[in-house]
């Protein structure tokens, strides 16, 4: 079971949108975020979906793949969406007895809800479709001018893959204790919530230290490989931008202009 | 620099565990010395807590020795300028199949060791692409490293340890949590890898690998008990006993053979070999009658 599980939520594909250099979709992904906050009519809104459901459909992944990505969070949004709608004074529309349903509120619910929606969507399918390893190291080039104020940028992208790497090596782990302690009568299925927690501890507690000593396994293997950090260290596959990553920086920067002058 | 001989060379090494400044930990290695030849297929054994492993921690500099000396490529370990030198040289595979590879990707981990020297990508690419051939885990380039099996794993530690070019493997037990069909295909590579002349150095509590070495050592209890080729090691079974190690099976064999009253030559260590001189035996005896 648990060597099924997937690293982030990577759709294999050889879309348009898979092929863009990752740095290209995380500087668009952030200004997707940005614009979508500048936005403040319905226009802008409209604008913004049909150039997200440009994007999907140019990406290939299929719409079910991204909802079920991202339907943990719509609780959030819902959440989100009526608490603004009682919360905001203004000209009543809907009384349901304490509570009063305003124009405002009405408007900024939506806008809001609707924003948080493009925003998720926009986000995951960055992680859709870009492999974990790009996504580090795209961060990794991104932030590597911030390194002349102290910025670890190698480090930091080092972290990320190592920490990729290791979530199905710790999950193995935690299902060897966990066996292991079912083995000796644990009950990790029944009781209370505070129980279960308290049944929780002693898989903690172990998996800690195993992680500790799995991290210095690694650490030794990695100085055996010759690893002393960033300086001097070249890659296998240099990343290049391509005439599609300046088709996408046009993209972006028309939808961006269209927002600003028309959407405000 | 002319190429020494002896690529690995120890004299008097020492090593001790620090533990507590007050309570000195006992000796891991004890004033050790040997040779390992250039282009030889070394075999190191000993039980749990003989010192094998601080061994091979020290010929690739992961540890520096506390006394003595130690020489790898003509570079003496206990001089830092020389530890990525060293650590080119002398390449190593852990254990753990699990806790050395780095990257998500399997090529990427490979590319992990040539990345950190500086090589030019395109001479990566070359080298990694060896390094899978060599392996036989061309086809598994592609993948992420938890989706193989341990022996799989073990594969690419060492396509990522040949990909940095060096001139000799240290294999620290690398068989010790696979299964019998990962640990062959491991030794067949390391046994590949040496036919085409490279140097291995195999650390394992495994006689039946032991047997299969050029020059083998035993360690106990931080000493060199005993070293020489398989057939003079193994020839002295009572004093292997004597420190608790196994006997390879076709050497217990042998033994039975023998008190038998078959006349059985002492260089017999291996299985095949063995079974070579049972069949020459039997045809003879044929011819004979």
């Amino acid at each position: 079971m648990i060597r099924d599980i997937t690293l982030g939520q990577y759709y294999q594909g050889t879309s348009l949108i898979h092929r863009l250099d990752p740095r290209t979709k995380i500087i668009a992904t952030i200004l997707y975020i940005i614009v979508l906050f500048i936005a403040q009519n319905a226009f802008g809104l409209a604008i913004s979906t049909l150039a997200l459901i440009a994007v999907i459909a140019l990406s290939k992944v299929p719409l079910g793949f991204i909802l079920r990505g991202v339907k943990p969070i719509f609780i959030i949004i819902v959440f989100t969406f009526v608490l603004n709608l009682f919360m905001i004074p203004g000209e009543a529309i809907a009384v349901l007895g304490p509570l009063t349903i305003t124009r405002e509120s009405l408007r900024t619910a939506s806008f809001l809800a609707g924003r948080l929606v493009l925003l998720i969507f926009g986000a995951s399918l960055l992680t859709l479709t870009t492999k974990p390893i790009g996504l580090t190291d795209g961060i990794e080039k991104l932030i590597s001018p911030l390194r002349r104020i102290g910025v670890p940028a190698h480090e930091i992208a080092m972290m990320m893959t190592i920490a990729l790497r290791f979530i199905p090596t710790l999950l193995e782990e935690t299902d060897k204790i966990m066996k292991a302690q079912q083995a000796r009568g644990a009950d990790f299925e029944t009781g209370s919530l505070v129980k279960r927690a308290k049944n929780l501890i002693p898989i903690l507690v172990p998996l800690f230290i195993s992680s500790f000593r799995i991290a210095q396994d690694l650490a030794m293997a990695m100085e055996a490989r010759c690893y002393r950090g960033g300086e001097g260290r070249t890659r296998m596959n240099s990343m290049q931008m391509t005439r599609l990553d300046l088709a996408g920086f046009a993209f972006q920067a028309a939808f961006a202009a269209i927002i600003i002058i028309f959407g405000r | 620099m002319p190429k020494e001989s002896d690529i690995i060379r120890a004299d008097e090494l020492t090593f001790e565990y620090i533990t507590d400044e007050s309570a000195a930990g006992g000796k891991a290695i004890d004033s050790v010395s040997f040779t390992v030849k250039r282009g030889s297929f070394t075999a190191i054994i000993g039980r749990n807590g003989s010192g094998k492993s601080t061994l091979a921690k020290n010929m690739n500099a992961l540890l520096f020795p506390t006394g003595g000396k130690l020489w790898v490529d003509g570079y003496d370990t206990s001089n830092e300028e020389y530890l990525w030198d060293i650590r080119r040289c002398a390449a190593m595979v852990f254990q753990n199949p699990d806790n050395q590879l780095v990257s998500t990707i399997v090529e990427d981990d490979v590319a992990f060791g040539p990345e950190n020297l500086g090589i030019t990508p395109g001479k990566i690419r070359d080298r990694v692409d060896e390094a899978l051939k060599d392996v036989g885990m061309y086809e598994f380039r592609k993948k992420a490293p938890h989706l193989l099996s341990g022996g799989q794993k073990q594969r690419i530690a060492i396509a990522g340890a040949m990909a940095m070019h060096p001139d000799c493997i240290i294999m620290d037990e690398p068989t010790a949590m696979l299964d019998p069909k990962g640990r062959s295909a491991v030794l067949n590579i390391a046994h590949k890898l040496h036919r085409r002349g490279m140097t291995i150095v195999l650390i394992t509590h495994f006689m039946e690998e032991a047997a299969t070495a050029d020059d083998v050592i035993i360690m106990d209890g931080g000493h060199i008990v005993m070293k020489g080729t398989p057939e003079e090691v193994f020839s002295r079974a009572d004093e292997l006993r004597a420190i608790n190690l196994d006997i390879p099976i076709a050497v217990r064999l042998a033994e039975h053979i023998r008190a038998a009253g078959i006349d059985l030559p002492k260089s017999i260590v291996t299985e095949d070999e063995l079974a070579d001189f049972i069949l020459k035996r039997t045809e003879t005896h044929d011819k004979g009658q």
